[in-house]
């Protein structure tokens, strides 16, 4: 959309152009704060869930051409903030969000790409697409028994079965990545806000505990256990997000997305060598 | 045999992937399904490439396309059926021998397993923006043979 950014004083340049009583001017400015604001919410909604950067960028601008006085609109959006500027009669107006990436929550992208289609297919008003966006933020995640037993022990046991393992290992890597999940699920938020530190002791703790495992004689291959139970840490989803975005463009969000991945499997990659290098310094066996 | 178990171990670990990740409920089965199919072409092609990147590159576009049909019939985002797809085809373990190399001073051995999991992961995300902007091109072709027209409704409060 076209704008001129006005070139006399604006308080003047309004009063040629349109013909509005301050009351209505104010209401209109009123108005416009109020959209932004939803605008940005459900931007933010989508960033701190790990949503692609392109798929924020469209749905904040389809959700923000559906107002009817907005007559110029752009959104720059990097993992860490968003930059929103609005246009509306002859001012234009920038919000600067920080934000920060939570935790990869699909169900939130899921609604909010929803709520967006519904936005701008009905006649919703501003005020109840706000409220739907404040019930949207506070639905929580699945509960942790299930998120414990389900996303940790069914992903580290099955993931060692495809690697190789036996049906032994399959047991072990099964109660290993249960526990150390429901240790990072309770824990890690108190413990650490920084996800690397968590990332690094949840690794240490797969390396040890599968060492335990194994000469416990629950597991017989200590490889194929670790490697399954650390399927769920490995930043796979960074690492495709992060080539994806470089690739359709956007640079800034590409890189920064890379070094979250690098990182991470750094922290990872010192967590289990710190434990191997423990098991192997001491000469307790384990055949690695 | 062979087969049977490790559609069944894929489907159970992509199935752990989308809890992980707090997929909607209605799509766990569906995504599941995706990383299962996924995996039985990566499977099957490595063996007959004689290579893990191309392999993995063609199991990722199986995952691509099955994901965008899905999304396109549920109207859902594409991600939700790709992201926990492809996470199995993602290279933990070679990740994880070039970590062990690096410990132990294997140098040689460390760039040799370290290259062959990076360019596995690159592969995994060309094959999905490649899957994806085909079935961009598709969807676009449909919608125009259609007449179909994107309205944004304008509101005034």
């Amino acid at each position: 959309m076209p704008y001129n950014i006005p070139a006399y004083n604006s308080e003047h340049y309004d009063d040629i152009d349109l013909n509005l009583t301050i009351k209505e001017k104010k209401e209109r400015k009123a108005k416009a704060r109020r959209s932004m604001n939803m605008i940005v919410l459900a931007g933010e909604i989508m960033l701190q869930s790990g949503a692609e950067t392109y798929r924020v960028e469209d749905t904040i601008i389809r959700l923000a051409k559906s107002i009817d006085i907005v007559n110029y609109v752009d959104v720059f959006v990097i993992p860490t903030g968003i930059f929103l500027t609005f246009g509306y009669d002859n001012n234009i107006n920038t919000i600067i969000k920080r934000t920060q990436i939570r935790s990869i929550d699909l169900n939130k992208i899921t609604l909010v790409n929803e709520f967006s289609r519904d936005f701008t297919s009905s006649d919703m008003t501003v005020a109840e697409g706000m409220s739907r966006l404040k019930r949207i933020q506070r639905i929580e995640p699945y509960k942790f028994f299930t998120k414990a037993v389900l996303g940790g022990g069914l992903i580290g046991s099955f993931s060692a079965m495809l690697f190789g393992g036996s049906y032994q290992d399959l047991i072990a890597a099964f109660f290993v990545s249960t526990i150390v999940i429901g240790i990072k699920t309770v824990f890690g938020p108190k413990f650490s806000m920084i996800s690397y530190i968590n990332d690094f002791f949840a690794s240490l703790l797969i390396g040890l505990f599968s060492f335990i495992s194994v000469s416990f004689g629950i597991g017989e291959n200590l490889n194929e256990i670790i490697i399954g139970c650390l399927m769920p840490l490995v930043p796979g989803f960074a690492i495709t997000n992060a080539t994806r975005d470089s690739i359709s463009g956007d640079f800034l969000a590409g890189m920064s997305r890379a070094s979250e991945a690098i990182i991470s499997a750094l922290s990872i990659a010192f967590g289990v060598g710190l434990a191997i290098k423990f098991i192997t310094h001491f000469e307790l066996g384990g055949g690695i | 045999m062979f087969i049977f178990q490790q559609a069944l171990y894929s489907f159970l670990s992509t199935l752990g992937f989308s809890v992980l990740f707090n997929s909607p409920k209605d799509c766990i089965m569906k995504a599941s399904f995706c990383g299962m199919a996924g995996w039985l072409v990566k499977m099957s092609l490595t063996s007959s490439f004689n290579s893990n990147v191309g392999g993995t590159f063609f199991g990722a576009m199986t995952v691509g396309i099955i994901g965008e049909a899905l999304a396109r019939k549920n109207k859902k985002p594409a991600t939700v059926f790709i992201i926990p797809g492809i996470i199995p085809l993602v290279p933990g373990a070679g990740m994880y021998y070039t970590m062990i190399n690096f410990i132990n001073n294997n140098f040689s051995k460390t760039i040799e397993i370290g290259s062959d999991a990076i360019f596995t992961a690159i592969s995994i995300a060309i094959a999905v923006i490649v899957a994806s902007s085909l079935s961009r091109f598709v969807i676009r072709g449909i919608d125009k043979r259609r007449g179909y027209v994107d309205i944004i409704k304008k509101r005034s409060r």
